[in-house]
């Protein structure tokens, strides 16, 4: 007797749920051991659990042809919360945990809104607005020496919620491409002139905030979508183009790294260990504590480094190595790495998703290089965070956001399955 | 109870240690399973998109293009999807357009023509099986497969 299978469904994965709740319960294990099963612990241990419960029902509830990325988000939040919670003592970090969950949902939301490609790219012209909505937040209520908006009980970063804007203006598809225009002679292709217009924005924009920092991730993001556009159709970039476009990029970087401002100098040319009570202070301890925790920590609670300014965003790879150890550091950095990895075992099926996908490979992984590095000293501190496993709400929501790109890269949905739905909808609710 | 076993995990160091190699590897064992699992979504995801594709396939011969995204270029260029190597075909010759669930041709303004089933089009132009698509000298069938591609 044949059975029909309905492939939209990707059936239950409770194996793999249940795994995950292994993995986040033996970390609890470690960290009751060490610190105690304090009350804060057992808080902090329901509390995850139970988010895994929950998120494993919504999975089941909702889940369609691709859930990788949703899984490895479970995975990474719930570790997430439980080494935030341990920095220089267990104690319960309930908004880190909150950030995490509404992460989770804005990956759904996000999912939704661009799982078609052709939808996605239609609603371009909101993309710009919402980009030229977060810009002018940025010139009116942050001032040209800070980066956040304080509104009281809570402070928002707009540049990290440029990020994912900026990634859907990046993406393009292969029709776009072809609509070219002229202008006096010139011809030109309204989107390409479109990403490199806000990409002199943000990069006036960072400038001016003194927000250097996250210039590489905008940079690395419009690297990417205009080395996808070389392949595109009609961007005949000739050889001798490129070349003049190569001159005048390194040109700009040698310039803008001898004038940029005395504070990018000084970081450019610290050295951290003749100034280890200043400029090189955080760095110095960084590096301390990778080392003093070793391969495997000094426990769950029991580090220093949770003293020093920014432990729990700008050095957090240090913080965790010292109280986890190396070994777990690296681990959570390629889970992390790995949710950008996953949408390469299934190929986006769009030009449009495939230019997302590689917009938040750049972004995730430029982010991860700046932090990692910077705390190292393998490069100037920068003061990016890594996704996901700092701590700050805006940097959260931007990245859940991010990670819902990459699901509908993996999930499309094209505007034939949406009509057979829809009919099918319309169907029960006139038998009804 | 709960002290004297925080005492004695403080105690002893290579405990602590080896309880965090097996978080480690917990963890890791848990990733390599979402990646073999990603592995059952790709086989999914190749039949779903048999579904929404009709399962179109493009032959020339004896060798069979599968339509495996939402846009496939045909021509000379080097980042076509489908390469026609012959001096009658433009660079950029034409595209093939997944569109509310039809495959429609476009000419994209080729020296030589894109001709469908002998007639050459000017306009996109749905696309169904044993259609005869000509460019330059090369013809390519349509035709219906299980969205496999002949190396599957």
């Amino acid at each position: 007797m044949s059975r029909t299978i309905d492939p939209r469904r990707s059936g239950s994965h409770p194996f793999l749920l249940l795994l995950i709740v292994a993995a986040h319960t033996a970390m609890l294990l470690t960290v009751g051991l060490t610190a105690g099963f304090t009350p804060e612990v057992m808080k902090l241990g329901c509390y995850v659990l139970a988010a895994d419960f929950v998120g494993s029902i919504v999975l089941q509830l909702v889940q369609r042809q691709a859930c990788t990325v949703d899984f490895v988000l479970l995975l990474v939040l719930g570790i997430s919360t439980i080494y935030q919670s341990c920095f220089g003592g267990a104690v319960f970090a309930m908004k880190h945990y909150l950030f995490g969950l509404m992460a989770f949902v804005m990956c759904q939301l996000s999912y939704l809104l661009v799982r078609n490609p052709y939808r996605a790219e239609r609603l371009k012209p909101l993309w710009y607005v919402l980009f030229g909505i977060l810009v002018l937040s940025i010139l009116l209520f942050t001032g040209s020496r800070g980066i956040w908006i304080d509104l009281g009980f809570i402070t928002i970063q707009p540049s990290e919620f440029v990020k994912p804007v900026f990634v859907l203006i990046c993406a393009s598809s292969m029709h776009t491409q072809l609509q070219k225009k002229e202008w006096k002679g010139l011809h030109y292709v309204p989107d390409n002139l479109g990403m490199l217009i806000c990409t002199g924005v943000i990069v006036c924009l960072q400038w001016w905030c003194r927000d250097l920092g996250s210039l590489p991730t905008f940079l690395a993001v419009a690297a990417f979508g205009l080395l996808l556009r070389l392949y595109y159709l009609r961007e005949k970039w000739s050889v001798r183009f490129m070349v003049v476009f190569g001159i005048c990029g390194a040109v700009l970087a040698v310039a803008a790294l001898k004038f940029a401002p005395a504070y990018v100098q000084d970081r450019l040319n610290v050295d951290i260990w003749a100034d280890m009570s200043g400029d090189g202070y955080q760095q110095c301890k960084a590096l301390t504590a990778i080392a003093e925790g070793g391969w495997f920590g000094k426990g769950a609670g029991n580090g220093t480094l949770h003293t020093v300014a920014a432990a729990n965003t700008d050095i957090v790879f240090a913080t965790i190595s010292e109280e986890w150890g190396l070994f777990s550091a690296l681990m959570a950095v390629i889970l992390v790495l790995f949710l950008p990895a996953a949408v390469l075992t299934v190929p986006p099926r769009s030009y449009y998703h495939a230019g997302l996908a590689v917009g938040v490979a750049a972004v995730f992984m430029v982010q991860m290089t700046l932090n990692i590095f910077g705390s190292c000293n393998l490069i100037p501190f920068t003061g990016v965070t890594i996704p996901f496993l700092s701590q700050g709400g805006s940097s959260m929501l931007a990245s859940g956001i991010l990670a819902g790109f990459l699901k509908a890269a993996q999930a499309p949905v094209l505007s034939s399955a949406e009509r057979s739905r829809k009919k099918a909808q319309g169907g029960r609710m006139q038998k009804a | 109870m709960s002290e004297a076993i925080v005492r004695f995990f403080a105690e002893t160091p290579v405990l602590r240690e080896a309880l965090t190699a097996v978080v480690v590897i917990f963890t890791d064992i848990c990733a390599l399973m979402i990646l073999l699992a990603s592995g059952r979504e790709r086989r999914r995801g190749d039949r779903i998109w048999a579904k929404e594709g009709k399962g179109y396939m493009l032959s020339c011969g004896d060798i069979c293009y599968p339509l495996g995204a939402a846009e496939i270029l045909i021509g000379r260029h080097i980042s076509a999807d489908i390469r026609v190597q012959e001096a009658e075909a433009s660079r950029f010759h034409a595209i093939l357009v997944l569109s509310e669930g039809n495959w429609r041709i476009e000419d994209l303004g080729s020296a030589g023509g894109t001709y469908v089933n002998g007639v050459r089009i000017h306009k996109p132009r749905i696309l169904r099986v044993n259609d005869k698509i000509r460019i330059g000298s090369r013809t390519l069938t349509v035709i219906k497969g299980g969205g496999r591609s002949v190396g599957e």
